[in-house]
């Protein structure tokens, strides 16, 4: 299945892109879909976005359809499906 | 209620008119006091659109001498003052624009051991801190003195801001419960990006004083001013929030 991925804030700037689509397992969950992307970006990526265990980090917002995803990493996605990574920002 | 002169009738006419808004909404604004911490980029732009409105009384915190590398965007400064106080051209400025307004400069960021005393001094408080220690200090004294908080924040081209209402919306803590790893006090932004940002805010700060429109509360408006995206992410309280969770 095909989902959508699109960057913001600093986890643009680790993977260079505004948006790409990635294809995933069919039924595969955040979890899956974060670590596919982790494996194309490397640790600029990875370092940002997940802790050592692999889940996403707190200081990020997953977002499913628009939606808040919940942390654990366990929801399912389905193709179509667009995912966004958005970080915590500050002023200044 | 603060009565309007005659004089502040006249230079508030323009928003007067503002359906809704009218001689009671203005009232309204100069009876109030708001904390901008923080005014470079963000709360510079912020803090003059509130004292061009009339907010009665603002209270700026910020410390630190002008460096060239602020000129991009702390529209508050001038190219004269780099090495100086940056908190005295705030005030100056910010006096210049409009000298109906009271205005009380205070030469410190926020901290754990400042921020009863700062919020304290306030109606409203503006996040426009560049260190995320500043941000959750701001953030956890709003909390526990009952204060709105406009959260305020951009990265290179986008920006995010949301309205939190102790009690009632999710807060910093729900949101973001923790700094970003490797987090860089200087980043890449455009003074534009920030003061969209900071007039987000105004806005605001402004309709929650007047009692007009509908704030961003338990919703987070993000843009992206690379394609002109605007978005609202709808946002949910944390009941194990340590901040403004059950058990705190
Ligand atoms: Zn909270």
């Amino acid at each position: 299945m095909k989902v959508t991925f699109k960057y913001f804030a600093q986890v643009r700037q680790a993977t260079g892109a505004d948006s790409e689509q990635l294809v995933l397992d069919d039924g595969a969950d955040m979890a899956a879909a974060l670590s596919a992307a982790a494996d194309r970006h490397g640790e600029a990526f990875k370092k940002l976005v997940l802790d050592e265990f692999g889940v996403v980090r707190p200081s990020m917002l997953v977002l499913v359809n628009g939606v808040p995803a919940p942390r654990g990493g366990q929801r399912r996605l389905a193709d179509g499906d667009e995912v966004t990574l958005l970080s915590a920002v500050s002023g200044g | 209620m603060a009565k309007l002169t005659p004089e502040e009738r006249a230079v508030y006419e323009w928003q007067i008119w503002v359906p809704g808004f009218g001689e009671a909404g203005q009232e309204k604004l100069k009876g109030a006091s708001a904390l901008v911490s923080r005014c470079g980029g963000l709360g510079g732009p912020l803090a003059q659109s509130l004292a061009a409105a009339g907010v009665g009384r603002l209270v700026i915190a910020h410390d630190g001498d002008l460096k060239p590398s602020d000129l991009n965007r702390q529209i508050l400064q001038t190219a004269d003052w780099v090495g100086k106080p940056r908190i005295d051209s705030i005030v100056r400025r910010l006096r210049e624009l409009n000298p109906r307004v009271e205005v009380e400069g205070v030469a410190e960021n926020v901290s754990e051991e400042n921020s009863e005393r700062l919020v304290g001094k306030a109606d409203i408080v503006f996040d426009c801190a560049p260190l995320f220690a500043e941000r959750f200090a701001m953030n956890r004294e709003c909390i526990r003195q009952g204060k709105p908080l406009v959260e305020a924040a951009m990265f290179s081209l986008e920006g995010q801001v949301t309205t939190i209402i102790p009690g009632k919306t999710p807060c910093l803590a729900c949101l973001y419960p923790e700094t970003p790893p490797e987090w860089k006090r200087e980043f890449p932004v455009i003074g534009a990006v920030s003061a969209l940002a900071a007039q987000i805010a105004a806005m605001e700060g402004i309709k929650l004083l007047a009692g007009i429109g509908k704030p961003l509360a338990g919703e987070l408006l993000y843009y992206d001013t690379a394609s002109m995206t605007f978005q609202k992410i709808p946002i949910a309280r944390r009941p194990d929030c340590p901040v403004c969770g059950k058990s705190a």
